[in-house]
């Protein structure tokens, strides 16, 4: 294709025109993208240490990372290969617009970087920085990735509202098989000498029947908390050892001189559609393996929500949520912990791109938790709260390009 | 190479009609692979007892990721403004390449006249690679991008000088020549951590020849050419080298220079190309070793045949002598054999295979036996070394 051309095809891309350039280039596409999610924060009970106690405070603030949809800009590209295979690739980028950094602990393509082929009847293969298979084929039935929701189970530890980016994965994806569509993902170590650790898979299946839509995902990461690995896969990942990305929900099983071996997720969720009306649920099973400092046992939650999801008018809409995480004893007492959480969402669109909305989420902890102290709130990872209950209320914009 | 041309949001309908001399362009490599490594870096106990390693790359295979944007101006007369923003990435964890710097490839800008050739400011390439790296068999287009050991040479642009004024010749019946100097940038001593490259180069028909010097002093200072990325430390706590080099480069007293002296020839037949280069590279004044310098020889021919018009074969082998710098230390040879295959699903993407062998032996640097290291992805735990990859790479 000669320049001039190439430069409309171009030009005619950017964003949500890339429907034209179908026609003008059909052999190769190029679109810079991203979201723009940005709200003011209040947290009740937030994380306040003084004097090495933990005295809580509210906190007034602004974020752009954990709203309904993260902040981010990306560039993908296709190109048609013929027969109906592409090469297809993706670098895609959070950003937090409140410091100026990346999101994903300053990753600079912390959401997804990846590149490979698609083809029209075999499905897909793509190697790089992805989702797993929760993500693909379970979260996005829960409320977590709704559009609503943005606020995640407690901890995210199931990773519902893909806080872990997985690195070094290879993923297939089936087609759409009549509703059906399947795949997984392979996640290499990269250990020499020592193929299994830091490694992981995951497999999963969906199915898209109009109104009802079912998902099942299971996936297993050794070591997962190690650098680089599953649930330490940014820039600024330190050992367990000395890190403090988790909270007092699961950090006695994932930091520390002997974290947990291995980490084993089991979900199930669906959605269905009447009217104006979506309901959803969804279950999973959470486990900690051979965690060092419990004397090698396993720690197991297990997580069940129902969500609502209802459109007063075109452009009124709004959105309801509950929680409820328990976690199963590892040594006496420590870990019986229960969490419950509900979420409010209403949502106005000022356009087809824009909208503005307010959301207000509350948890409460009871028990023991990883740590053997008492289970304390923590909504979306701010921070352990000092006590057993924690309130975010948010006012936010968000615009898609 | 097509490159799509991408106006920039405000500025699309100008750029198009009323300034049609000017405009930005983005664009990229991504070049995924998956390999594995016979005998990579495993250390146990404080002794390296190597290890199998499977791993994906994105950023040592034949073209390193990148995505960048780049423009020109027109500025009538024959001038033009042009520019380049170029960053590295590795897709297998988000991250830059180049140590984490964001513009890691280069960042420059500069003036570009027909007749009088372009002057270009920024971080960019030296000499080496203009007028010699090109034919090797790390950036040659039908090349694997595995370097020479430890890529002593600078021949497949691992390091990237920083503060440099580029001026490069306009095209004289297919001579061209340039240089750069790079400021070393430290108040009260011009000359510390600077260097300069000049080099010329010949291109015309099927003949291609180049031929370059370049010194640089304290190579391994934190910003100068040899640790020039965001993510450098100091020489006495830098883990860069593998002990090829790196009782020269690192610890208390490294290297007060770093001279590379290269030469290179291809000739293209049509559907067949051949290439041969050749180095002498010298670290000067190593305190660990009284003030002596090391002096390396490389040497490497290269072939391609284009089998048909989407599948080629290429295959290498390199030579690397080091001189004994004190007793046998630095005594040391590698051998490195390497073949590629590549198939084309279209012209801007293709698939391949490719396979490095390589064998060390004599003296390492620091004085124990040599070791294999491919591409500086560690030392292995013994003489040898293979690197197997099969990858996809797409241009945009």
């Amino acid at each position: 294709m000669n320049n001039r051309l190439r430069q409309v095809a171009a030009t005619a891309l950017w964003g949500t025109l890339c429907v034209v350039s179908a026609n003008v280039a059909a052999q190769s596409r190029l679109t810079l993208y991203g979201v723009i999610d940005e709200g003011v924060q209040l947290v009740t009970n937030n994380k306040h240490v003084v004097s090495g106690i933990n005295v809580g405070g509210r906190q007034w603030t602004l974020n752009s990372t954990s709203g309904p949809r993260g902040s981010r800009w990306g560039f993908r590209g296709a190109e048609d290969l013929g027969g109906g295979t592409s090469a297809v690739w993706t670098l895609e980028s959070g950003i937090n617009l409140n410091s100026g950094s990346f999101a994903q602990g300053g990753t600079p393509f912390g959401r997804q970087a990846y590149v490979g082929l698609h083809d029209r009847r075999l499905g897909s293969v793509l190697l790089g920085r992805q989702y797993d298979s929760i993500n693909d084929y379970v979260a996005r039935f829960e409320f977590g990735l709704s559009g609503y929701g943005g606020i995640d189970h407690p901890g995210d530890l199931d990773n519902m509202g893909h806080t872990s980016h997985i690195n070094n994965t290879i993923k297939y994806a089936s087609p759409d098989l009549r509703g059906f569509s399947f795949g997984g993902t392979l996640s290499l170590g990269g250990i020499a000498g020592a193929v299994g650790e830091n490694s992981g898979y995951s497999i999963g299946a969906r199915y898209n029947g109009g109104p009802l839509m079912l998902g099942a995902a299971y996936e297993y990461f050794r070591n997962p908390s190690a650098p680089g690995a599953a649930l330490n896969s940014n820039v600024d990942a330190v050992p367990p050892a000395q890190t403090t990305v988790f909270g007092s929900l699961n950090a006695g099983y994932l930091s520390g001189a002997q974290p947990a071996t291995t980490w084993q997720l089991a979900a199930l969720a669906g959605t269905y559609r009447f009217g104006a009306t979506t309901l959803g649920a969804g279950w999973s099973n959470v486990r900690y393996g051979n965690i060092g400092r419990y004397g090698g046992k396993t720690a197991t939650f297990n997580d069940f929500e129902v969500h609502g999801i209802y459109r007063f008018t075109a452009l009124w809409s709004g959105a309801l949520d509950y929680n409820y995480l328990k976690g199963n004893a590892v040594s006496g007492d420590i870990g019986d912990q229960t969490y419950h959480q509900a979420t409010l969402v209403i949502d106005y669109a000022l356009s087809k791109r824009t909208d503005v909305y307010a959301s207000a989420t509350m948890q409460f902890a009871s028990g023991t938790n990883s740590l053997g102290a008492p289970a304390v709130a923590d909504i979306s990872q701010t921070g352990d709260a000092s006590n057993g209950r924690q309130a975010l209320l948010r006012l936010g914009v968000r615009t898609v390009f | 190479m097509k490159k799509q041309i991408f106006a920039l949001a405000a500025l699309v309908p100008l750029s198009l009609t009323t300034h049609a001399q000017s405009n930005v362009t983005l664009y990229g490599v991504i070049d995924e692979g998956l390999q594995f490594n016979t005998n990579n870096r495993n250390v146990v106990g404080g002794r390296n007892v190597g290890g199998r390693q499977w791993n994906l790359d994105s950023l040592s295979g034949p073209s390193g990721s990148r995505w960048g944007v780049k423009g020109n101006e027109d500025l009538g007369g024959g001038l033009s403004a042009v520019f380049s923003l170029e960053s590295g990435v590795n897709l297998n964890n988000g991250n830059f390449g180049q140590g984490g710097t964001e513009f890691g490839r280069q960042a420059y800008v500069g003036i570009a006249s027909r007749d009088y050739g372009t002057v270009l400011l920024g971080r960019q390439y030296d000499s080496v690679n203009d007028y010699v790296g090109y034919m090797t068999y790390g950036l040659v287009g039908y090349g694997n991008g595995i370097a020479h050991p430890g890529d002593i040479d600078n021949t497949t642009h691992v390091s990237r000088p920083n503060n440099t004024i580029k001026y490069t010749s306009p095209n004289l019946h297919g001579f061209t020549f340039g240089g750069t100097v790079s400021l070393g940038g430290v108040a009260g001593s011009v000359s510390t951590n600077s260097g300069y490259s000049a080099g010329v180069g010949y291109r015309q028909g099927p003949v291609s020849f180049g031929l370059v010097y370049e010194l640089f002093k304290n190579p391994s200072n934190q910003g100068a050419v040899l640790n020039s990325n965001a993510n450098a430390a100091a020489p006495a706590t830098t883990t860069l080298y593998g002990s090829l080099n790196s009782g020269y480069l690192a610890g208390a007293n490294p290297a007060t220079s770093w001279q590379v002296i290269a030469a290179a020839g291809s000739y293209n037949f049509g559907r067949f190309v051949v290439a041969g280069a050749y180095s002498n590279i010298r670290y000067a004044n190593i305190g660990r070793y009284n003030g002596a310098s090391a002096g390396f020889n490389d040497a490497e021919v290269n072939a391609m045949y284009q089998f048909t018009p989407t599948v080629f074969f290429s295959v290498a082998y390199n030579y690397l002598k080091g001189n004994a710098v004190r007793g046998d230390v630095g005594d040391q040879t590698y051998h490195q054999f390497y073949a590629m295959a590549d198939y084309a699903l279209s012209k801007r993407t293709d698939v391949y295979a490719s396979a490095t062998y390589q064998l060390a032996s004599g003296t390492n640097s620091v004085g124990t036996a040599a070791v294999a290291d491919i591409s500086s992805v560690g030392d292995s735990s013994n003489s040898h070394q293979a690197l197997f990859r099969v990858g996809m790479r797409h241009r945009f």
